[in-house]
């Protein structure tokens, strides 16, 4: 399509333009043109026919003259029509020389050895490499850190099969080293989009013009989008005062573990946990004070758990834990060593002691399965046991 | 036209040979162990294309196609079950895939399986220019989604009023411990597939 545009455009353009050619050109043709023929008729007329013996009459001669004229003229205007041909062609190979520069995106030409032969000023701009260094080197030369199999590849590809090939940001990042002179978020290099395509000269030499499109912004603002989701997601999950998982994450949390406790085999236990007289440390210091001892104290009960047990807040200052792989010993276990170190920290800004905390124990074992709401139920039991019996205690049923 | 068992067989055996070279590409830009074999090798005419592809004409296809020039003129085309390819993707990009939010991923789904598209293709034609002893300029790829009649009605618009044949290609793609059958369609003139069989006649003729 582009080349018979171009050809048609081009056929226009030489017809009108052999009016254009400049005047002095075509006069000094002319002038060639007519001296010449005025030396051959002289040539022929004074010095060849009268080594002859034939005579020519004047109509034959006049005959003879338009002949040489006709026969010199022809190449005149032929040379004429080359020469504006050949200056079309030096302006259109220029335009197109220029044309990739202006384009915004980066334009290369490379070989098979990956020798550059072109590098528009995009890429001058981008890389720093002007197109007298880039040109004739190889594209190892000029990045050290080449290292791209895939763009090995596709040039290779694209050369002998004459197929061009996409190298997406998706599955490649980038192909050219190119640093970013203002770091974006995590990317310190230009993330890019790539095609190689197939350029065949008249000789048959197929060269490999590389396009890149810098996506760099696109890749971080996708990222930066990721993050803010993944963000309000973890905010909708958890509380905000103290960082612990809401209701709402421990139900879609609770039922696929327990699925996987019955396919496993395992245990899970589940501590819930009471803030002792919450009521009145609120009533005494204020809310602020509650509120740094709620922190305070999910802060603790963090520290005792491991990576694969969660914290929710159930309730105002009421707390379950759920701990995996953990059997009532576990449990046990751990409930104890977080009624001690409630017992012995100072959660801030009150005293060692001032503050206490009641807990209910209950465990999902393989051979006695239960529901999720029947584990919970269970531990809301053993906590108002321990209520019952004088609170600061750990309960558990058998 | 008529072709016979061994006229098949050979072009299989050929279409193997160019897909483990793709595989092998493949591997070596997912960073994952990727085979690639053509099962089953059919020649038929256009008009019979679709009911030959064995694909349900309700579910969704994603195809990549480049169509080529030359002395031969047509498109190539590969396709997969939609919810095939998106796993595969999924599988293959993995973590960026499970931050990126919904639209992202139409986006990421689009480039990776037109980027693994290209790959297949250009080593699907190579094998067939090889044979045709031609050379043929292939287009950059493009991406479709749709049902079949949908993809076929589109690229039959690009290549009407052709006396069309089409080579159709089973294909079998092993991935991060998945299998997905694909098909990849050659559309070309019924010259082409005649001069391409010629040249496998005197090829096993030879042998």
């Amino acid at each position: 399509m582009l080349n018979s545009l171009n050809a048609r455009e081009y056929t226009q353009r030489w017809k009108s333009g052999l009016f254009r050619t400049p005047l002095r050109i075509v006069v000094a043709v002319g002038i060639v043109v007519f001296t010449v023929e005025f030396l051959l008729m002289t040539l022929l007329h004074d010095v060849i026919l009268p080594l002859t013996s034939i005579t020519v009459t004047d109509r034959i001669w006049s005959i003879v003259d338009a002949v040489m004229l006709v026969v010199l003229v022809s190449p005149a205007l032929y040379f004429l029509v080359f020469l504006r041909m050949q200056r079309d062609f030096a302006e259109l190979t220029r335009l197109f020389a220029n044309l990739t520069d202006t384009l915004m995106i980066g334009v290369l030409l490379v070989d098979t050895d990956l020798r550059v032969h072109r590098w528009n000023q995009w890429l001058e701009r981008k890389t720093g490499i002007s197109s007298q260094q880039a040109c004739g080197k190889l594209l190892t030369e000029l990045f050290a850190d080449f290292n791209s199999p895939r763009l090995l590849s596709a040039i290779e590809l694209c050369i002998k099969h004459k197929s061009p090939q996409l190298i997406s940001q998706t599955l490649n990042r980038y192909v050219l080293p190119i640093p970013l002179v203002s770091p974006m978020h995590d990317l310190k290099l230009m993330q890019q989009q790539v095609s190689v395509s197939p350029l065949t000269n008249s000789r048959g030499e197929t060269l490999a013009a590389i396009s890149i499109n810098d996506v760099t912004e696109s890749v971080a603002k996708s990222s930066a989008l990721a993050r803010l989701a993944a963000k309000m997601e973890s905010q909708s999950n958890r509380d905000q005062l103290t960082g612990a998982y809401n209701r709402h994450f421990l139900w879609s949390w609770l039922a696929p573990q327990l699925r996987q406790s019955v396919r496993h085999s395992q245990a899970l236990s589940c501590l819930m946990l009471d803030i002792d007289h919450f009521k009145r440390i609120n009533d005494t210091y204020g809310h602020d004070v509650g509120d740094a001892v709620l922190r305070g104290f999910a802060e603790i009960l963090h520290e005792q758990m491991r990576d694969s047990d969660i914290l929710v807040r159930y309730g105002g200052e009421e707390f379950v834990a759920l701990l995996t792989h953990a059997d009532a010993a576990v449990a046990l276990e751990i409930a104890s060593r977080i009624l001690e170190r409630v017992r012995t920290t100072a959660i801030a800004p009150l005293d060692v002691g001032d503050v206490r905390c009641s807990i209910g124990v209950s465990s999902w074992m393989p051979e006695v399965p239960c529901s999720a709401e029947e584990l919970l139920k269970e531990a809301d039991r053993r906590l108002y046991h321990a209520k019952h019996n004088g609170r600061d205690q750990v309960a558990m049923g058998q | 036209m008529e072709l016979d068992e061994l006229d098949r067989d050979a072009l299989r055996e050929l279409a193997n040979v160019g897909l483990s070279r793709a595989a092998t590409q493949l591997s070596e830009l997912l960073n994952d162990h990727i085979e690639m074999t053509v099962p089953l090798v059919q020649v038929v005419p256009y008009g019979q294309v679709t009911q030959a592809l064995q694909l349900d004409s309700h579910a969704t296809v994603a195809a990549v196609w480049q169509s080529f020039s030359g002395q031969s003129e047509g498109t190539s085309m590969l396709m997969f079950p939609s919810e095939d390819s998106k796993r595969l993707v999924h599988a293959l990009v993995g973590p960026s895939v499970q931050e990126a939010g919904e639209d992202d991923l139409r986006g990421i789904e689009h480039e990776a399986m037109m980027e693994i598209g290209n790959i297949i293709i250009t080593s699907g034609m190579s094998v067939i220019a090889d044979m045709l002893g031609q050379e043929v300029q292939m287009s950059l790829p493009g991406y479709m989604e749709g049902t079949l009649p949908d993809i076929m009605a589109q690229r039959s618009r690009d290549n009407a009023g052709l006396d069309m044949q089409a080579i159709i290609m089973f294909t079998h793609l092993k991935a991060v411990q998945r299998e997905i059958e694909g098909r990849m369609v050659m559309l070309m003139s019924v010259d082409s597939v005649q001069v391409l069989f010629d040249r496998l006649h005197k090829l096993l003729r030879g042998l």
